[in-house]
């Protein structure tokens, strides 16, 4: 991975040179092909006006020596004729022609003494000795110039000059004049463009040296300026790695003032704000821990405590109902009929006492997973079991009569077609405990001569227990409230009920231990209905109480969790258990 | 006539049970704490001690143990008296040797009637004699 991003590195600064270097080198081949071509011309140019001025100034001397002494002395013109040639390196060959177009001389004569490749001269009699060439220097007739266009400019009075056809020569024909006027001959000078290839060639390597040192130069910026532009992202691209492998630390050092500068310096920030974050987050984490482990230990401390503060109260009730008691057996001496109803009303009251006293302790206990561990599977603290719920419920029913419920019309109604209701699944104990507090709660809003229901019934796999009354009622806003611990319709309610606002907290525990809910329905003025229900025992008996196994480890959590069940939740199944409602009454 | 002791901490709660027991005929010894407790045990041997677990400094527990490890002491049936109601506090309490387990605030008929199913009924009611 690191590699491969090297890689990528490494071709970007390899195109990057690659791009400068084909700039240059493009540049140089077009300067080089515009330079060649224009300066070809231009030397061809010169080299025929200089072949011109040549012709000018050599036409008259090189006549007057063949008039002296090409006949006489030959050697002597030949002479001349070099050093006239000499003069001229460009100069190929030269002829004089008489005005009817025949060859007088020609330079290719001298073939070897001039040192050049002798090549058959085409004039047509070319005398085989030099001693015959005297003797016939007017007689020889050579057939006309070469050419209709040489034959046209050797007759010609005006001196004319052009390219030969296959462009290697450049032709010019200067006629010589005599003082008095008489045109006797024309000199033909042939020069060659063969220098002017040299010229062009020496031209192009100067050209193509130039080229290479320039692109040699052009590689080497285009180095130095890859090297500059790519150095930073490397730095930068190790730096953003490092970063991003977790050293948050680490800064990209990059002072190089222009954009890549201001790109490190945001990254070095960002890194900051990166490290600052994690480890604000890293500090927040662990003060949430804490907070969360005082919170624990402040729970648990809450717990002991209501347990402590339930057992150090026994102790002053135990003195007061002790003498009470003492007192009304008459063992501190007679007593008379106002003292015992006294002595009733305070033994009511401790009794009344010692009741709120048990609830707190039983509400503290279903808080704390025992805590002096004596049960050896932690925290299982449902003895669940297959029971009559009928029998249970008969019980409470029949103690809540016994008691507070005597001024009420409490009834318990049970199925009674085929046997009844089947066993229930569950902890007989603290449905029990349920069943009381639901009881108890619903004899407190019963004014005197009330009418409550205790309900049981078989729906589908299940029974339900419903535990009306006709009391108060419960205003909308508060039903979701009930259940929790302390709460009570409002505050002047704790001194017309009396209570803790426990019971229904309690309930609400019980049963989310059970994995079930309790619901509420409710119309002020008109009495409450509470709901629950518990598996049947025979429904998949093995495999219910698997699951409650499974929940009662962690009692205390799955009562906060089902506390915090939305009111729409149980509005909804109230709705449900009203429209069943007609069932049950048939049942 | 019985020797009962009753150790308790709490004077209160000491004074109901020592008026309650006195007057239904048995001589009543008490302690207001473990290691009092301990000391009367050894060297009046009573018939039957009736014991507070909550205690400061020694608890009941450690009284009870320390009962039953003396072998003076040993026989002496013990009923504890306790604030802690629950259920595994009555197993242990039984389990360390134990006779009965009464929590508070107990019925002082309750008392009685265990204490005379251990002990006997008391003697009719001679008030006065020490």
């Amino acid at each position: 991975m690191a590699d491969a991003r090297v890689r990528r590195i490494r071709s970007l600064r390899l195109r990057f040179v690659l791009a400068i270097a084909t700039l240059v080198a493009l540049v140089l081949v077009a300067n080089s092909l515009v330079l060649a071509l224009a300066n070809r011309p231009h030397l061809r140019e010169d080299l025929e006006n200089r072949a011109q001025a040549y012709a000018r100034l050599s036409t008259a001397q090189l006549c007057n020596a063949y008039e002296t002494y090409y006949a006489s002395g030959y050697s002597k013109f030949r002479e001349i004729v070099q050093d006239k040639m000499q003069l001229e390196p460009d100069l190929a060959r030269l002829a004089i022609y008489d005005t009817g177009g025949r060859v007088l001389f020609d330079s290719r004569e001298l073939g070897n003494e001039l040192g050049e490749p002798g090549e058959p001269v085409d004039r047509g009699d070319r005398g085989g000795d030099r001693g015959q060439r005297a003797g016939r220097a007017d007689g020889r007739q050579a057939p006309a110039a070469a050419g209709e266009r040489l034959l046209a400019a050797v007759q010609g009075m005006a001196p004319s000059a052009w390219q030969a056809d296959d462009g290697r020569t450049y032709v010019v024909v200067a006629p010589y004049v005599e003082e008095w006027g008489r045109h006797r001959y024309s000199v033909a000078f042939t020069f060659s463009y063969d220098s002017l290839r040299l010229a062009a060639l020496a031209a192009g390597w100067h050209i193509f040296w130039l080229s290479a040192g320039s692109l040699a130069l052009g590689v080497a910026i285009a180095i130095l300026l890859a090297a500059q532009s790519v150095g930073p992202i490397e730095v930068l691209t190790r730096g953003a790695q490092d970063i991003a492998d977790g050293h948050l630390a680490r800064r990209i050092e990059l002072a190089t003032g222009d954009e890549f500068g201001v790109l490190a310096a945001t990254f070095n920030q960002m890194a900051e704000k990166l490290a600052r974050t994690i480890s604000d987050l890293e500090t927040s984490n662990r003060t949430l821990g804490q907070m969360n482990l005082d919170l624990q230990q402040m729970d648990r401390m809450k717990s002991d405590l209501l347990a402590n503060v339930s057992h150090e109260l026994r102790t002053p009730l135990t003195a007061i109902q002790g003498y009470t008691e003492a007192m009304d057996e008459g063992l501190l001496g007679e007593v008379t009929g106002q003292q015992r109803d006294a002595f009733k009303v305070v033994q009511r009251n401790s009794r009344r006492l010692m009741g709120m006293i048990d609830q707190l302790l039983a509400f503290s206990r279903l808080d704390v997973p025992d805590a002096l561990g004596s049960n050896e599977a932690g925290g299982a603290r449902l003895a669940q079991t297959a029971f009559d719920l009928a029998e249970v419920a008969a019980q409470v029913v029949g103690s809540v009569r016994a008691g507070d419920g005597a001024a009420r019309d409490l009834r318990l109604e049970v199925p009674s077609g085929a046997g009844g209701l089947p066993p229930v699944w569950g902890d007989p104990g603290r449905i029990g405990q349920v069943l009381e507090n639901l009881v108890t709660n619903a004899v407190k809003f019963t004014p005197a001569g009330g009418e409550i229901r205790v309900r049981l019934s078989r729906c589908g796999e299940e029974a339900e227990v419903a535990v009306a009354d006709r009391g108060i009622g419960i205003p909308p806003a508060a039903r979701a409230r009930i259940f929790e611990r302390f709460y009570q319709v409002d505050t002047s309610s704790t001194r017309a009920y009396g209570g803790m606002g426990l019971g229904l907290a309690i309930v609400r525990e019980i049963l989310a231990a059970h994995g079930r809910e309790i619901q509420v329905e409710s119309e002020e003025g008109k009495g409450t209905t509470f709901r629950f229900t518990l598996p049947l025992a025979g429904a998949g008996a093995g495999a219910v109480p698997a699951a409650e196994a499974a929940e009662t480890g962690t009692v205390a959590e799955v009562g906060t969790v089902a506390g915090t069940g939305t009111v729409a939740e149980a509005a909804m199944v109230a709705e449900t258990a009203m429209a069943a409602g007609p069932r049950e009454g048939a049942a | 006539m019985s020797k009962i002791l009753v150790v308790d901490d709490e004077e209160d709660v000491l004074d109901v049970l020592r008026l309650v027991l006195a007057k239904s005929g048995y001589e009543v010894l008490s302690a207001t704490s473990g290691m009092a407790g301990l000391t009367q045990a050894e060297s009046q041997l009573p018939d039957l001690i009736v014991l507070d677990i909550m205690m400061q400094q020694m608890d009941g527990w450690e009284v009870l143990k320390l009962l039953k490890l003396d072998e003076r002491t040993s026989s002496i049936p013990v009923v504890i008296l306790s604030a802690r109601a629950e259920p595994k506090d009555k197993i242990r309490g039984l389990q360390e040797g134990a006779i009965d387990y009464v929590t508070k605030p107990f019925a002082v008929r309750e008392i009685l009637t265990k204490v005379a199913a251990l002990l006997g009924p008391p003697p009719p009611r001679t008030e006065g004699r020490e």
